[in-house]
């Protein structure tokens, strides 16, 4: 035990005093080096994580809320709303529920037309549970009891050269157009656009809304129902806790959480994603092994006969391997290190300029435990990398090694 | 002290076989300061190396106070080379990033003594081989003289019970390699330390007690110095 503290200590000794009065140059660009493999190997699976921190964020805020609740199986509506709103708004943790009414219709506007389904919203509600309203491309959000007005999203507007279109849409329409629009029942009515919404999300801006009142108007009666209820919670509280809360008021609806509702799909999504960060995770660790092998190497077989003459005064080669290994792992922490400091500037670029997508901006997720886990994978590697070197040379004939 | 029997070596270049070295035999005492002579190709260095436990004899035994060394495993050789020998190069072999004391207390270190003991010991070498007030200089700010000087101060740190030298003074000037000669003199006379050293100039006979000839691996001549 003691034969072997000693010799790490002459290994830490040994490698700390080459690297103080080494070859500056070669440090600085190994550390360099091993600090953009863990940037590299950071990076790219942070613009992941952030591509789907933002397909979720866009499904909570403007899609689902943290709950929905939706109809119980084989309906194709809530029904007893008022009721069901009544209880909801009461369970602790609920910050407010909206309910949402659809129905189909087709839309028409200068020769476009446009089938889909048009929303019924209680704004007062919608701005507490949903953030559609802030993202207001033009014009103004619903206001509670409009009539006669109609909220598109940017990809129903579409443009004027419909080559620009992602997806079919009424061709240009703009704040103060008017659109006419169908509806199943056999209603048609004449809008005014109040508001386009752009949320950059492929989920939500194809949608369409009226008010409730302009629902009722156009059923003929007063609507009772909803195809939806969507919830938010008060800041904090844990979906599942509240979602529970729900089931345990009696409520026979479905009820699922945001997570619930992206499903099996999204899991598959997230697990695809895994694979592509593992592959670049694995990419980076072999260039950084690769790296580390090749310097470590070229420093070895430079100090060959050092190596040589070390044996021949008696230290034992596991001390002179060890002093490769300490050397590679301390240049590994400064690299992280400076990895840690590019990581930090690329976080602050990216939160004022964004990686701009077509459904939406992405900012890289730095999360601790990837930084945690590829630091210590690198670590590991390196480790490794230094000391086959290091053990292959230092295991050689001490008279072969001092011919150099 | 030291019994060499038999000693050969044979190297094999694919299926020629060079005997370096065959059937030697001879003995060292305590004290000697013993020279190896011969011609380019006698043995005197694979002697050296095979003494010096850095190469294996293909025949013969090494006893070293009684106990055959010859036949020990690569670890229990690197710990006899550490407690009980030292070593000369000829290009003085210092490791270049320590300074001279790191590079005196190195094979200290690596017996386990305290920084306290290692610093002492090593300050108590340098002071004899002169270097005292040089011991934070790297290697490559000292002459090769004095580099010299702290690689025999390396091998004596720990004292062991016998020194080698290979050719200490082949990179050397006369007069350096006088004060080198002078310093193996002096830690010979008063230390009693036992030296053997390969050299090929005839002139550092006069610093010898015995002189060993080898010629095609086998000695020639084995002749005390009248000094």
């Amino acid at each position: 035990m003691n034969e072997t503290v000693t010799r790490l200590k002459l290994s830490f000794f040994l490698g700390l005093r080459s690297l103080q009065r080494g070859n500056i140059g070669s440090l600085v660009m190994t550390v360099v080096i091993i600090g953009m493999v863990f940037t590299n190997m950071i990076f790219l699976p942070s613009v992941i994580t952030g591509a789907i921190n933002l397909f979720v964020d866009q499904t909570i805020e403007y899609q689902s809320g943290d709950i929905i609740i939706e109809p119980k199986e084989n309906k194709e509506v809530i029904e007893d709303l008022e009721d069901l709103l009544a209880r909801v708004n009461r369970v602790p943790g609920v910050l407010r529920a909206a309910p949402h009414n659809d129905i189909g219709g087709v839309m028409k506007f200068k020769g476009s037309r446009l089938p889909g389904s048009i929303i019924a919203i209680r704004p007062r509600d919608e701005v507490l549970v949903t953030g559609i309203s802030k993202m207001m491309r033009e014009g103004q959000y619903l206001g509670e009891g409009d009539t006669g007005v109609i909220l598109i999203g940017k990809l129903v507007a579409g443009n004027k050269d419909k080559s620009e279109d992602l997806m079919p849409s009424l061709g240009g329409v703009r704040t103060g157009d008017s659109i006419d629009v169908e509806f199943t029942n056999g209603v048609v009515r004449t809008y005014r656009v109040k508001g386009v919404f752009e949320t950059k999300s492929y989920m939500v801006d194809p949608l369409v809304f009226i008010t409730w009142e302009e629902m009722e108007s156009v059923r003929g009666h007063p609507v009772d129902q909803a195809t939806a209820v969507l919830i938010r919670t008060v800041p904090g509280e844990d979906v599942e806790e509240v979602k529970l809360s729900l089931i345990g008021m009696g409520i026979q609806e479905q009820i699922k959480t945001w997570h619930d509702l992206l499903g099996k799909a999204f899991a598959e999504v997230v697990q695809s994603y895994g694979v592509i960060n593992s592959i670049s995770t694995i990419v980076s660790i072999v260039i950084a092994i690769v790296v580390i092998f090749i310097v470590i190497m070229i420093k070895t077989l430079n100090n060959r006969r050092q190596i040589g003459i070390l044996k021949a005064i008696g230290i034992h080669r596991t001390t002179i391997t060890f002093s490769y290994v300490f050397q590679v792992v301390i240049l590994a922490v400064m690299g992280i290190i400076f990895g840690l400091f590019i990581l930090l500037a690329l976080d602050r670029y990216f939160s004022v300029f964004p990686i701009v997508f077509p459904d939406g901006d992405i900012r890289p997720a730095f999360t601790l435990a990837d930084i945690v886990t590829n630091a210590v994978l690198l670590f590991i590697a390196s480790a490794i990398a230094g000391f086959i070197p290091a053990w292959q040379i230092a295991r050689e004939d001490i008279l072969t090694a001092m011919r150099g | 002290m030291i019994k060499i029997s038999d000693l050969g070596k044979t190297y094999r270049l694919g299926v020629v076989e060079v005997p370096a070295l065959r059937g030697v035999s001879f003995e060292i005492h305590r004290g000697d300061f013993i020279g190896l002579m011969g011609p380019s190709g006698s043995g005197k260095s694979t002697m050296l190396h095979l003494l010096g436990l850095l190469d294996y004899p293909t025949t013969g035994t090494i006893e070293i106070d009684g106990i055959d060394v010859s036949g020990l495993d690569d670890d229990e050789r690197t710990d006899y080379r550490l407690r009980k020998m030292g070593y000369i190069f000829q290009d003085y072999a210092l490791v270049a990033e320590l300074t001279v004391l790191e590079n005196v207390m190195l094979t200290a270190m690596a017996q386990g003594k305290t920084e306290a003991e290692c610093r002492l010991a090593s300050t108590n070498v340098l002071s004899i081989v002169g270097l005292i007030n040089r011991l934070d200089h790297l290697p490559k700010e000292l002459s090769g003289g004095e580099q010299q000087r702290v690689a025999i101060a390396r091998s004596m740190v720990n004292r062991p019970i016998i020194l080698f030298a290979d050719e200490p003074c082949a990179n050397l000037d006369t007069a350096n390699s006088r004060a080198v000669l002078d310093q193996f003199r002096t830690i010979n006379e008063e230390l009693g330390q036992t030296i053997v050293m390969v050299s090929h100039e005839e002139w550092h006979k006069e610093y010898f007690h015995r002189v060993i000839h080898l010629k095609d691996g086998q000695i020639e001549a084995d002749e005390k110095q009248p000094n």
